[in-house]
């Protein structure tokens, strides 16, 4: 696939690695929008980037940034900064660097499936949700007036909430989706239960269906290894991967009744209209419904 | 006791889980942060294995690295009645080319899987290619076998060898091969799910009901 024409997607910031998993010297290849891209930590430990198209000299890439232990690129002129997440380097919690995870689909399905709570009891069933408990209670949609997408008052009640606890709890959670292909939960820390874990993903594009997930998570837990973390959340993540790489369409629909939608699923046609409203066309499907 | 070196990820590390939960073996786990961290590659790992390879396993001052070997000594071991494990010279070869099949001639599934789920841009079609060529022999013989009234890879019940060989079959298409003409794999790979003890790991989906 070429690099893709899309301005909407060209101007956002988007992670293309975790710095600390980035040897330096070493040269990283990968893709971002549909372009070959190629990155390299310096010996100072700043990573430079450049484009790469067989038979071109590379173009050096003007904005690359690192912030949150990530690297940041645009391809083209940002239209906004990086999103702010004050609780990265607030002290208590624990921050994890979940490593890159390939899926075979548009980073929209993967953000999607990231804040649908009512798959819990059967993609999760054990940990994250129970075949005796599958029902979503009701909870609140909005667009604040910075621009970002959030659903709260969120609940469910948890088997297995986390790698710290053992017994079935029912957790609170708020979603923050700042970015169209950005997505951070907040959740009620079991071992912690005035505070919040954190889990956020941020989504490359490498082409329209096909992405790498970033993420982190930052978590109240003075007991669990980080090993023990990460096979946490490579567990449950694997199990989204494994539903994830056989949705069709792969591009995320936006027009009404291309999929019926249930009450559970609020905050998934809220961020379906606000996809269309942002004018992004990469990774999505606008194709309209065909007449019964 | 046993001592299970583990990433909840890797195939080759379910291959023994599967056969500890399968015999009820008690064991603990280790977790290596295998990926992003490389904790295998890192000096006290490569202490107990030089390889920098999982599953390792450890049995009091026993120290056995690699699938194959873990499940021949679990087998022999934790199963009095020899049946994941036949005794039988003849039984017991028939075993062995299919668990050496599996070594060698899935492990381009695994690798392409693997590839695919930490997001490398490698290519991937050597692989998928030689992974599907593969999967074909599996399917032909699986297939014979029903028409003969077999239901297992290497003898009349489920062997170390229809275990050793269902991760790779059975999340295939994470690696880009598809099952979609490979019917009597479908079938066999039920089978596998419907024994007794049987778990799943992320990427293999549970049969429900």
């Amino acid at each position: 696939m070429m690099k893709t024409t899309d301005q909407i997607a060209l101007n956002d910031w988007y992670v293309v690695a975790a710095l600390s998993n980035l040897a330096a010297g070493q040269t990283h290849q990968t893709r971002l929008l549909g372009q070959n891209i190629s990155l390299k930590a310096g010996a100072d430990g700043r990573p430079t980037c450049v484009e790469i198209d067989a038979g071109q000299p590379a173009r050096v890439v003007e904005h690359v940034v690192v912030r949150y232990d990530f690297v940041w690129v645009c391809l083209g002129q940002p239209s906004r900064d990086i999103v702010d997440i004050p609780e990265i380097g607030a002290p208590g919690r624990r921050f994890i660097q979940r490593g890159r995870i390939g899926v075979a689909t548009s980073a929209q399905r993967v953000i999607e499936n990231f804040f649908d709570l009512s798959h819990f009891s059967f993609v999760h069933t054990g940990t994250l949700g129970g075949m005796d408990v599958t029902e979503v209670p009701p909870y609140s949609v909005n667009v604040r007036e910075n621009g970002e997408l959030w659903a709260t008052e969120c609940r469910f009640f948890q088997p297995k909430a986390s790698a710290a606890i053992a017994g079935g709890v029912e957790i609170a959670y708020n979603y923050r989706v700042p970015r169209p292909l950005m997505a951070i939960i907040y959740k009620t820390s079991p071992s912690h239960s005035t505070e919040n874990d954190i889990i956020g993903l941020f989504v490359q594009p490498r082409d329209e269906t096909d992405c790498v997930v970033h993420s982190f998570g930052l978590m109240w837990d003075a007991v669990s290894s980080d090993a023990a973390l990460l096979h946490f959340f490579h567990e449950v993540f694997a199990q989204d991967r494994s539903v994830l790489i056989h949705q069709l369409p792969k591009k995320l629909p936006l027009m009404p009744r291309r999929e019926i939608p249930t009450h559970s699923d609020a905050l998934s046609i809220a961020y379906r209209r606000w996809l269309d409203k942002s004018g992004l066309q990469f990774g999505v499907d606008r194709e309209t419904a065909k007449a019964a | 006791m046993i001592r299970l070196y583990d990433y909840i990820l890797s195939s080759d590390c379910y291959k023994v889980r599967l056969l500890l939960g399968m015999l009820q073996v008690e064991f603990e786990t280790v977790k290596v942060n295998f990926h992003p961290r490389a904790e295998h590659r890192q000096p006290d790992f490569l202490a107990l294995n030089p390889l920098g390879s999982l599953p390792v396993l450890t049995d009091g001052d026993l120290v056995l690295r690699g699938a194959l070997p873990i499940v021949s000594y679990l087998a022999q071991t934790h199963d009095p009645a020899r049946r994941w494990y036949p005794a039988d010279a003849a039984a017991a070869a028939r075993v062995l080319m299919w668990l050496d099949f599996a070594e060698r001639e899935l492990a381009p599934i695994s690798e392409a899987r693997f590839l695919n789920l930490i997001g490398r841009d490698d290519d991937l079609s050597p692989l998928v290619a030689a992974g599907e060529a593969a999967l074909e022999i599996l399917e032909d013989h699986l297939a014979e076998g029903e028409i003969a009234g077999r239901q297992w890879v290497a003898a009349d019940h489920a062997t170390i060898a229809d275990l050793v060989l269902f991760p790779a079959s059975a999340m295939a298409p994470e690696g880009g091969i598809g099952l979609e003409t490979k019917p009597a794999i479908w079938r066999w790979l039920d089978r596998v799910k419907r024994l007794p003890n049987f778990i799943v790991m992320p990427g293999v989906l549970p049969l429900l009901g």
